[in-house]
């Protein structure tokens, strides 16, 4: 049904998407093209709908108006587990089940590619091994994943979204609670994914410089509408975060890579984000 | 940064919710106010309220104390004070163990104190061939306090008591101790015939010296409740932040426990055990003030009554000339409640 | 095949002990019950005996009496126990059993009816898993149609029972003390009077929920993500929730037919299989049936035979048997370390 006449560039759309919690609107008429084979950063304030977008772009929840499209097809018509075959998402508070330990719950993450009767395969296993090398969580496989520190188990996590082997990931805020080592280290991994694996990454970020250091494409949100969409470098300006984020800034060249880096001016009210 | 995150639109919700908190006690008062007024005037027996209030101020000498009079003085004035005063200690009692488990669903059943003087009781009627309320008291409150203490104790360990362990063993005590109560019943017809009528639930057929032995321990348990409240909203944010805000986790739940046994222990050993209110109670006054303790205490004191009384009228009314146990009216009535107040908190 | 790491292998080699060593006290139960009573015979005897062989009064006695009893206990406990442990699960709240979802309340409901109206008692298993399955249906068409959410169904389940219950009560008060006995019997969760078309229907039911309770595991493991991983995953929260909850109801409805609803097997093999044998799996899910059939069976042999008076129903002992083993773990074990072995 869903064969794609396209080929699959992973390019996740949204036409004139609206969602909504019961009566209240949190995004509204986006217009949105996430490019395929990119690391694509959403930013923008709390409460401008950045999580609730990335819900509705995996169908856990549906859209008040407009459509989501992966490729062409319309997310919200596929079969559940077709799409879990191409998008995997890591949730900002994943629920660890009491007590499991980190490889069984990298092998959840084999889910949607079993049949209901199919025993574990080789492939399964070599997905899982593949999740947790990368994620350097191997030798933490038969540790339960409730004792592990704040870092390890964002790790673990990934490697399930790993293991769920699409080519799609889309992580919300895969960065909070983690200390700048693990943030960069989580960053870089991403970046790994992208650039040795060719994964399309969609993430939710809080750090500007981190999403403009690590992200092609950038997204930044307002009151659940689009305030501007494009490669860093091209649409993080300081008239846009003092718009956006209001707050007073500077917007300089990152002395590490060049990308633009947010300085809040000094004696301004700071932002009481991470 | 929390504050950030709330969406503007909360702001209309939470002035709607202060002008909600003030009113509302006077309303709730107003309530209970009507629902005494019920309870004296209503039975098989309906007496206007001039006569009822001819007969508690006693101006009625002119005539003579009439029958009707001894109905309101003998009869429905004990049974009012034991409804306020039971209701009261339920609706609190459960306020306080669903505080203290931060599990909605525990109540002084969960926690094994029904189960254990229900046992207790029905041990003495079947070897000491008890047969009046007033003889159980003694046992229901023993009964009660040794289940919960037994719960507690297992719950505890290293200092620690673990909120899921204690309502585990009260729940599993309470099992036990309920099988053995059937058992008994059916080994013993006498017994299971004096028993039914206990087990159900009731406030008839008891007089005010059924209140004296179990009054200082309500007032205790109340004045205990109401102490422990601030901590235990400290207590909802979980045992960690809690322990940060300097709240001794461990001492306010085992006051806190302490608190549960002895209300429940006494409305127990007055009316038998009455479920629900104690359940529903909270429940109620936690959808219109809010999960602060210290507004749901106070709320509970006024709830619980409100509900027992309600249903002890309702079940003196339903099936006249015959009446209905406040137990089962409590549980036909809490059901609908239960289910309407799932529903509103879903939305 | 591939090489498991060294915790697994150990975990899966202990939950396989556990459930060899499960096995091994169901069959030694299940001879013991089979040949011992009144007429008591070697386990050998009655082992020939139950399929028709040897001397045709022991034939009578064990194939008449003793066995559709036994089956019953441990087809009852086996459906009381995994629908206890799926609830827990989906409503990840430990103390979940039949009761929340308005099961027990029904199957009293509707037994005890069924008793004041006099019909003939070959009619309350049916009357049992009539009441059951039309509370427990009649509860999910309102958490249907309002939406509420999981934690709240609890709570309306838990409404739902409470009426029932106070319905079996009203009718225990109010009946003549010989019916209330009878009634109160009932409820309390019996096995007397066992019939062997009851054990072939129910077992068979109950063996093809528990398989399709045991081809849902996966989908149960991946419901313990929680809403937002397992939609993710492919898997449509929501409705797998419903499916496994559809097949808890038949379970405890189907139980409560064969055994009336004994009290506490649901409850506490979940817990003390998780204490044993860590988080669950589905050789773990094997391991709740085993426990659960052996705990029923094990209760309802010393009610019938070690106990002093006669006559008492099987729930009056499972929770006098089963809670010293919970308790004792349950204080023997900080909760954090439940889950390595």
């Amino acid at each position: 049904m869903t064969t794609l006449a396209t080929a699959t560039r992973n390019e996740l759309a949204t036409h004139r998407l609206a969602l909504r919690y019961g009566s209240r609107t949190v995004v509204d008429g986006l217009d949105l093209t996430l490019p395929g084979g990119a690391v694509t950063a959403i930013v923008g304030p709390n409460a401008c709908g950045k999580s609730t977008l990335l819900r509705g772009l995996t169908r856990l929840l549906d859209p008040a108006a407009g459509t989501v499209t992966l490729d062409g097809s319309d997310v919200h018509r596929m079969p559940a587990r077709t799409l879990a075959r191409r998008m995997g998402l890591l949730p900002q508070q994943p629920v660890t089940p009491e007590a499991i330990t980190v490889e069984s719950l990298v092998r959840l993450g084999r889910y949607p590619h079993q049949r209901m009767l199919s025993p574990w395969s080789a492939a399964d296993q070599a997905a899982v091994e593949e999740a947790l090398t990368r994620t350097g969580t191997a030798e933490l496989r038969d540790q339960p994943v409730d004792r592990l520190s704040g870092g390890q188990r964002q790790r673990a996590w990934i490697a399930l979204t790993l293991a769920q082997d699409t080519e799609l990931l889309l992580l919300d805020e895969p960065t909070t609670f983690l200390d700048l080592r693990h943030q960069l280290e989580v960053l870089d991994l991403v970046a790994e994914l992208n650039t040795d694996a060719g994964r399309t990454v969609v993430m939710v970020l809080h750090d500007l410089g981190q999403a403009a250091r690590y992200a092609d494409h950038l997204v930044v949100l307002h009151e659940g509408r689009l305030a501007a969409a494009g490669p860093p470098a091209e649409v993080l300006d300081a008239a846009l975060v003092e718009a956006v984020f209001e707050v007073p800034c500077q917007v300089v060249p990152d002395p590490e890579t060049g990308t633009p880096l947010v300085v809040p001016r000094a004696r301004a009210r700071r932002p009481t984000t991470h | 940064m929390l504050r950030n995150d709330l969406p503007a639109s909360t702001a209309p919700a939470q002035r709607s919710l202060t002008v909600r908190q003030s009113l509302l006690p006077a309303v709730g008062l107003c309530v209970l106010v009507l629902c005494i007024a019920l309870s004296l005037a209503l039975g098989s027996r309906p007496l206007p309220l001039s006569t009822v209030l001819d007969a508690l101020l006693g101006s009625g000498a002119g005539h003579g104390r009439d029958a009707d009079a001894d109905v309101v003085t003998g009869l429905r004035v004990p049974r009012t004070i034991i409804g306020l005063v039971v209701g009261a200690a339920l609706g609190v009692a459960g306020a306080v163990a669903q505080g203290i488990t931060r599990n909605p669903l525990a109540s002084p059943t969960t926690l094994g104190i029904n189960a254990g003087a229900s046992f207790a009781v029905v041990t003495a009627i079947y070897a000491l061939h008890l047969t009046r309320p007033v003889e159980y008291v003694w046992f229901a409150i023993a009964g009660a306090a040794a289940t919960a203490l037994a719960a507690q104790a297992m719950a505890r360990r290293a200092g620690d008591l673990d909120p899921t362990r204690l309502a585990l063993g009260g729940t599993v005590l309470a099992a036990v101790l309920t099988s053995w109560t059937s058992a008994l019943m059916l080994t013993s017809r006498r017994t299971l015939d004096e028993a039914r009528f206990w087990l159900a639930g009731s406030l008839a057929g008891r007089g005010l010296d059924v209140l004296t032995p179990v009054l200082p321990l309500i007032v205790l348990g109340l004045a205990l409740a109401f102490a422990v409240a601030p901590a235990l909203n400290a207590l909802a944010l979980g045992d960690e932040s809690a322990q940060a805000l300097g709240v001794p986790v461990t001492r306010i739940r085992v006051l806190g426990g302490l608190a549960v046994v002895l209300l429940a222990a006494g409305a127990v050993a007055v009316a038998g055990p009455v479920a629900f209110v104690g359940l529903a109670a909270p429940h109620l006054v936690r959808l219109v003030l809010g999960p602060d303790h210290r507004r749901l205490l106070p709320g509970c004191l006024i709830a619980g009554p409100i509900l027992l009384l309600a249903a002890d009228v309702l079940g003196r009314v339903v099936v006249r000339p015959s009446e209905l146990e406040v137990g089962i009216v409590t549980a036909f009535l809490g059901a609908p409640l239960l289910a309407v107040l799932a529903r509103r908190a879903a939305r | 095949m591939t090489v498991l790491p060294v915790a697994r292998r150990a975990a899966r080699h202990r939950t396989l002990l556990l459930c060899a060593a499960a096995l091994a006290a169901l069959v030694a139960l299940t001879a013991l019950g089979l040949s011992s009573g009144q007429a008591s015979m070697p386990a050998g005897t009655a082992l020939r005996a139950l399929v028709g062989l040897g001397d045709p009064g022991d034939v009578l006695v064990v194939q008449q009496f003793r066995a559709p009893r036994v089956f019953a206990a441990l087809i009852a406990g086996a459906a009381l126990a995994v629908s206890g442990s799926l609830l827990q699960r989906l409503f990840r709240n430990p103390l979940a059993s039949p009761d929340v979802v308005g099961v027990t309340g029904g199957a009293s409901f509707g037994a005890v009816l069924l008793l004041a109206t006099g019909a003939s008692q070959l009619l309350t298993p049916l009357a049992a898993l009539g009441g059951g399955l039309l509370a427990a249906l009649a509860l999910g068409a309102f958490a249907r149609r309002s939406r509420v959410a999981v934690g709240s169904l609890v709570l309306v389940g838990l409404a739902v029972q409470a009426g029932l219950a106070a319905a079996v009560n009203l009718m225990i008060v109010r009946f003549p003390a010989e019916l209330a006995s009878s009634a109160l019997q009932w409820t309390t969760g019996s096995l007397y009077g066992s019939t062997w078309p009851e054990v072939w229907a129910g077992g068979g039911a109950v063996a093809a929920v528990l398989t399709a309770a045991f081809l849902h595991s996966r989908r149960l493991s991946v419901l313990d993500l929680g809403e937002e991983s397992a939609g993710a995953l492919g898997l449509t929260p929501a409705r797998a929730r419903l499916h496994l909850l559809l097949l808890t109801i038949a379970l405890a409805s189907l139980a409560a037919a064969l055994s009336g609803p004994v009290g506490f097997v649901a409850l506490a093999v979940p817990h003390l299989v998780r204490f044993l044998a860590g988080p669950p799996t589905p050789a773990t899910l094997a391991l709740t049936a085993l426990t659960g059939g052996v705990l029923l069976l094990g209760a309802d042999l010393i009610v019938l035979h070690l106990l002093p008076v006669h006559g008492l129903p099987v729930g009056a002992m499972t929770a006098t048997l089963g809670a010293p083993w919970l308790l004792v773990l349950m204080i023997r074990r900080p909760a954090a370390d439940r889950s390595t072995p």
